[in-house]
């Protein structure tokens, strides 16, 4: 886990765009799928995350600014 | 030879010679005569006998034009010398022309002299007089008479020259009556030393007067004090050098020569004149006490005038101070309201002068605040909408993400087995891996069904075909 919180969120988003085109496009092993879902569930946490806080951020100082 | 011998025996002795013209002389000239002539000089010896030498001497000569030797004897001289100074006040001196009664005597070793018996003094004093009046005669036609009377005369004689000799009782006389003025004054007197009588007199006066002259600038008069003593000699006082001297003296000259009858030249061409050496120094007292009592009126009326003045004075000063205060005052009022009307004027004028200015600068104010308010209107709106555009672009990016994000989680969601598990599906592998049609499998082959919490084995026992196909 240690290693995807170093991730940036263009990088995670990146990987999850590609983990959703292979669910997409590829008939995956159930477990495969099983470690897929799971990555790709990780990243969109992590995801939320920077976008929730970014959006905090963004809130405050557009309020600052008001 | 025979001339030498005639001669010798024609000779007669000296004293035959000298008897012989006695003896002539005394047949022509032996009888007693009156003769007239200048003593040029006397002298009396030691026994008594009186020596003259007698001249003739044309006027204003040097040289005399006769001779002969004078002789008063010893019993005579008393008489005779009396006499004349009884009669003229004068001792018989050289300079003086006198008429003698006497006689020719010729001596056989001393020559030819004059046996003077006696001398008649009227004749010496008319011939003095003559010659005084030759003298005065010659000093006004010279335009030296009245010279030295001409002389401002200081009222103040305070620094005196005074001609006379140190032991003179004159000069005493006339100190003393200086130094015991009874007013106290102080004079200042030196003493010009000069023989006061006899042959050198007139010289020596004449080189103390010139002596004076030369500081006359320290002198305010000159005092001549002669000698004194009984007998009064005059005669030098009439010489024309000493008068021509005094005359032409700068300094006032007073003369204070001491006589009782006759004024000599000197008292005539002299300043001033008086008949004493005291009488001298009181005409000097005088002179200052006059002044002194001059001083105190000038000063008493000095006093009365300056009062009144003064007075006047006060009276018109405190009137000129008066009017000057009222005229002050009143160019003051006057000053005071122009300058306030001036005052009036300029703030009038600078108000007016601001105000215009103050319009100006409102219109020009107006003007910059409009301009500034939509220039900043402006700014206001583009930065306004910059920042909306900004904000709704921040948002929408953070917007799209989410809705990315949310497709994800959804798809995620779709692909995750659990929940298709949960829904009631599984998966069915045989021998060719995951079925997902019945034609990938035959009746009696071995499947494997995964569901979520296991895998089933089973054996196909028919397969059934949808007909939708």
């Amino acid at each position: 886990m240690k290693k995807e919180d170093k991730l940036t969120y263009g990088e995670a988003m990146e990987q999850l765009g590609s983990i959703l085109e292979r669910l997409n496009n590829e008939e995956l092993d159930i477990d495969v799928l099983t470690s897929e879902v799971k990555r790709a569930t990780e990243l969109i946490a992590l995801c939320r995350g920077k976008l929730t806080a970014a959006k905090e951020q963004v809130g405050e100082l557009f309020k600052e600014e008001a | 030879m025979g001339g030498i011998l005639a001669h010798s025996e024609r000779h007669i002795t000296l004293t035959e010679l000298q008897q012989g013209i006695k003896g002539t002389l005394s047949r022509s000239w032996g009888a007693l005569l009156w003769v007239v002539a200048e003593i040029n000089d006397l002298k009396i010896n030691n026994t008594g006998h009186c020596y003259l030498e007698l001249v003739d001497r044309p006027e204003g000569e040097s040289s005399p034009t006769a001779a002969m030797r004078g002789i008063i004897w010893h019993n005579d001289v008393d008489d005779v010398l009396g006499r004349f100074e009884g009669v003229t006040g004068m001792e018989l001196d050289a300079g003086m022309r006198v008429l003698m009664q006497g006689r020719v005597n010729y001596h056989e070793v001393y020559g030819i002299s004059f046996y003077i018996k006696d001398i008649d003094p009227t004749y010496t004093i008319g011939e003095m007089r003559r010659q005084r009046s030759l003298t005065v005669e010659r000093l006004k036609k010279e335009g030296l008479y009245d010279l030295n009377s001409q002389v401002e005369v200081p009222q103040v004689m305070q620094r005196i020259a005074v001609v006379s000799s140190a032991k003179a009782a004159g000069y005493r006389d006339f100190m003393r009556e200086l130094e015991a003025n009874e007013y106290g004054y102080r004079f200042d007197v030196t003493l010009f030393g000069a023989v006061m009588q006899g042959a050198g007199a007139e010289a020596s006066i004449i080189e103390a007067l010139e002596a004076i002259e030369a500081k006359s600038e320290m002198f305010d008069a000159v005092v001549i004090i002669r000698g004194g003593g009984s007998v009064t000699d005059l005669s030098c006082f009439d010489g024309y050098a000493l008068a021509a001297a005094v005359a032409g003296m700068s300094l006032p000259v007073i003369a204070g020569i001491g006589h009782d009858k006759d004024v000599s030249v000197v008292d005539m061409v002299a300043c001033e004149s008086v008949k004493t050496p005291t009488a001298a120094a009181r005409l000097l007292i005088d002179g200052m006490l006059g002044f002194d009592r001059e001083l105190a009126s000038v000063a008493e009326f000095l006093h009365g005038t300056v009062d009144d003045a003064v007075r006047r004075c006060e009276g018109q000063i405190d009137k000129a101070a008066h009017t000057l205060r009222e005229s002050v005052e009143s160019a003051i009022e006057g000053r005071k309201m122009l300058l306030e009307r001036m005052e009036v004027l300029l703030e009038k004028d600078a108000m007016r002068y601001i105000d215009g200015k103050g319009l100006e600068l409102k219109a020009k104010s107006a003007d910059i605040c409009l301009a500034w308010r939509s220039v900043a209107d402006r700014c206001d709106a583009g930065i306004n909408a910059a920042y909306a555009r900004l904000r709704a672009a921040v948002y929408a990016l953070i917007d799209k993400d989410e809705r990315k994000i949310e497709a994800a989680q959804s798809t995620v969601a779709s692909f995750d087995p659990a929940r298709i598990f949960a829904l009631g599906y599984g998966m069915v592998r045989g021998k060719g891996g995951v079925l997902r049609s019945t034609d990938d499998t035959a009746a009696g082959e071995h499947i494997e069904i995964t569901l979520g919490d296991g895998t089933i084995e089973a054996v196909v026992d028919r397969i059934t075909k949808n007909d939708i196909r």
